[in-house]
């Protein structure tokens, strides 16, 4: 006993019914409590993000889909926004207030909550066999004093009316690729018309602009919904993942037995489950995409039959509506662009790696070291405690921020972070619209032929920038173009094109434009400029 | 240590962002086309050894970025190339006007003795053609220089265009070529020289081919 408790002694606080309100979890609930209504509101925008992050980053981290659906979207300036969305938000919570009373102890707590997410089957067991039966209860205990003010409301208020006709058909645009089309841009593409769903993810558009979210909970289930689906056709260990399932599941079919029950049992079930199992563990030619290609999962409201929604890859999926832009970039006819495509498809490694390379230099094996889960999670709490006090981190223990950076970001946090650091979400901030209306504007036609050159020349081997206008390459011109009406005596200068292809990895158009404004214009000043000599 | 190659050249590629430079390249050295590559940015480099008339050519060949914004930097490259290979893209009409453009640099900042091939890239892609063959054989004839067709993508007169500079820089530079090749003879004739040296004097003699 001694020992376990030594080992784990948060789990027996947090699971203890009657003890529960122990520090941690009580001042989380509070918090909870305190705002439900905000909480709600502020979730919604997770949802987005989460959908945005998993096709950029190709979701195939566990951080990145639990931890950065939460995270990415908003900036947590209050901890209560991230509430009960995911296990990684209770962390949060838990985490955030002890380091209120002690920093120092950062440490030392995180671990021990980790241990109760993260290791949680074991330390379940082990207490169990030991008499503490407090810890198995602990998680669904320890929940609902935090949740039941947040996610319950939330979800079963709206969620009920609204998913029959709205839900069902978001869950398979929630998935990795629409999100992507969603993203890229309601004017400039038309390209959703290929996927019906797609209409749904476009409410998301708005709903990633600001703070006003129109299409609200159905998100959140339907993220839910499409996490534990995601979570079996990716690889990844993701204990943590395994965590969110059993999680939210239980929330969700309380409030919407059939809904989110029907979509995956229903048609699509046969080939999503006859692919599934296969392509997480090998990467056999034959559907190799598929782990990647999350709205396959629930093709229901396909409008045609479409070969096995499953066997689709995401660079087909993509490939298909490289069609649309054609009249933009007007890449689209040359041999060159069919040659480039199905060179790309011919691959015999069509999965992608964590970073979403199907192949060429950057492919990295997935041999790399992986960062366990534990450490993985503990670096995201760290994470999020330095984005609520964003301010007083870089004022005060900014070498501490340094060192973190160079430990490297949670991918699942790293939109977050970079905006942070490089300050552009504070550009985002003061200045709504402008990227819109930066848009909106026709350019210059030297700075758009050389941009339109450069489209399918940036990372062509990564699934966001392979099909020739594809949604990564849509984004790219949109932001390369706005930056050229935004400075425009500086132009385009084709060493800006990679470095935001690399932003529009990890985030939104918009957020990745202003990114990009501070890289040329506060790191790099006058890098990109011509100069005359 | 035997040395791999006699005389080591540098070509230097000019062209328009797009044309197809990177790509000539690759097929040139690797004999790969891969349409899907990135674009250059700054300058980049690759290598070759050919076999000319017995001697052994290594052409160190210089891929700019074709962004006018670039060249100030690979304006600087321009000295000391020996050749000099300008592409254009026989789809883009605009990439066959900009050459006037880039010859004049050359004139400017190039050695007099610069070797240099005019170029139609992508002579596979007959359909989108704006630039006739006609045209570009004229512009190769005013500017005197030998003119080619090729294509990366098929491979097609890649290796004739860049083995034909090559034999040109190597008859420009024959006179140097032949010392070199005298002083590499008395070189290996001579066994008394320490390992050290021998290096040395190697090193002496490639530098005195590249001064040129």
């Amino acid at each position: 006993m001694a020992e376990l408790s030594t080992l784990s002694p948060s789990p027996p606080a947090l699971g203890d019914p009657h003890v529960a309100p122990s520090v941690p979890p009580s001042s989380s609930a509070q918090q909870a409590i305190n705002h439900p209504v905000p909480e709600s509101a502020m979730e919604k925008p997770s949802p987005m993000s989460s959908l945005y992050n998993d096709k950029a980053l190709t979701g195939n981290t566990p951080a990145a889909q639990s931890g950065g659906s939460p995270l990415t979207p908003h900036p947590p300036l209050s901890p209560t926004k991230l509430t009960a969305d995911t296990p990684l938000s209770l962390l949060v919570h838990e985490a955030s207030p002890q380091r209120e009373e002690s920093p120092g102890k950062d440490a030392e707590t995180v671990p021990d909550v980790m241990k109760q997410e993260t290791s949680d089957p074991p330390a379940a067991e082990r207490l169990n066999t030991e008499t503490v039966t407090p810890a198995p209860p602990s998680e669904p205990s320890s929940a609902p004093p935090s949740e039941p003010s947040s996610a319950p409301p939330s979800e079963p208020s709206s969620a009920p009316p609204s998913e029959p006709s709205s839900a069902p058909p978001r869950e398979p645009s929630s998935a990795p690729s629409e999100g992507p089309q969603a993203s890229p841009s309601p004017d400039l593409n038309p390209g959703p018309n290929l996927y019906p769903n797609v209409h749904v993810t476009h409410n998301p558009n708005p709903v990633m602009d600001d703070g006003t979210f129109t299409a609200s909970q159905p998100q959140i289930a339907a993220a839910s919904n499409a996490m534990p689906a995601a979570a079996a056709s990716i690889d990844s260990t993701a204990a943590v993942e395994e965590k969110l399932q059993p999680l939210q599941q239980e929330e969700i079919p309380q409030s919407l037995p059939p809904p989110p029950l029907s979509p995956k049992p229903a048609t699509p079930s046969e080939a999503t489950k006859a692919e599934l199992p296969s392509t997480p563990t090998s990467a056999e030619p034959p559907s190799p995409g598929v782990p990647l290609i999350l709205e396959p999962d629930f093709p229901f409201p396909l409008p045609k039959p479409r070969p096995a929604p499953d066997t689709l890859s995401y660079l087909e999926s993509a490939s298909i509506m490289s069609g649309t832009l054609e009249s933009l970039s007007g890449l689209g006819e040359d041999g060159s662009s069919v040659g480039s495509d199905s060179e790309v498809n011919g691959m015999s490694v069509r999965r992608t790696d964590k970073y979403g390379f199907l192949g060429g230099n950057q492919y990295s094996e997935s041999g790399e070291k992986d960062v366990r889960v534990e450490v993985a999670r503990q670096r995201e709490v760290k994470w999020l405690d330095m984005f609520y006090h964003w301010d007083k981190w870089v004022k005060h223990r900014f070498q501490k921020v340094k060192l973190r950076c160079r430990k490297g970001i949670p991918s699942s946090l790293r939109s977050k972070a970079w905006q942070l650091l490089s300050n552009s979400q504070e550009l985002l901030d003061a200045n709504p619209g402008k990227f819109e209306e930066l848009e909106r504007e026709p350019g210059e036609a030297k700075w758009l032929d050389i941009i339109e050159k450069d489209l399918h020349r940036q990372f062509p081997f990564h699934e966001m920038f392979a099909a020739r206008g594809g949604h990564g390459q849509q984004d790219l011109y949109r932001i390369l173009k706005a930056y050229t009406i935004y400075r425009p005596e500086e132009g385009y200068c084709q060493a800006q094109a990679p470095v935001a292809a690399v932003l529009l990895m990890h985030m939104p158009a918009e957020q990745a434009f202003w990114c990009l404004v501070q890289i040329c214009e506060k790191y790099l000043p006058g890098y990109y400029t011509a100069l005359d000599w | 240590m035997a040395k791999q190659y006699d005389v080591l050249f540098r070509l230097l590629m000019l062209g328009d962002s797009g044309v197809g430079k990177t790509c000539m390249l690759r097929r040139f050295t690797e004999s790969e086309f891969d349409p899907s590559h990135i674009s250059t940015i700054g300058v980049d480099f690759k290598m070759k050894t050919l076999e000319l008339d017995g001697i052994k050519v290594r052409v160190q060949i210089w891929d700019t970025a074709g962004q006018e914004r670039y060249q100030t930097i690979t304006k600087q490259y321009y000295r000391r190339a020996q050749g000099i290979i300008f592409v254009y893209d026989i789809t883009s009409e605009s990439s066959f006007q900009h050459l006037l453009k880039w010859a004049g640099d050359v004139d400017e900042f190039a050695p007099d003795k610069v070797q240099r091939v005019l170029i139609g890239n992508k002579s596979d892609e007959e359909l989108s053609r704006q630039v006739t063959k006609d045209q570009g054989s004229k512009l190769a004839e005013t500017c005197g220089m030998e003119f080619f067709e090729t294509s990366a993508s098929t491979s097609s007169n890649i290796s004739e265009a860049f083995t034909r500079l090559t034999e040109l820089v190597l008859q420009a530079h024959h006179r140097d070529v032949d010392n070199l090749l005298g002083a590499l003879d008395d070189y290996l004739d001579n066994n008394a020289l320490e390992e050290e040296n021998e290096s040395e004097g190697t090193d002496v003699n490639t530098h005195r081919t590249c001064a040129c």
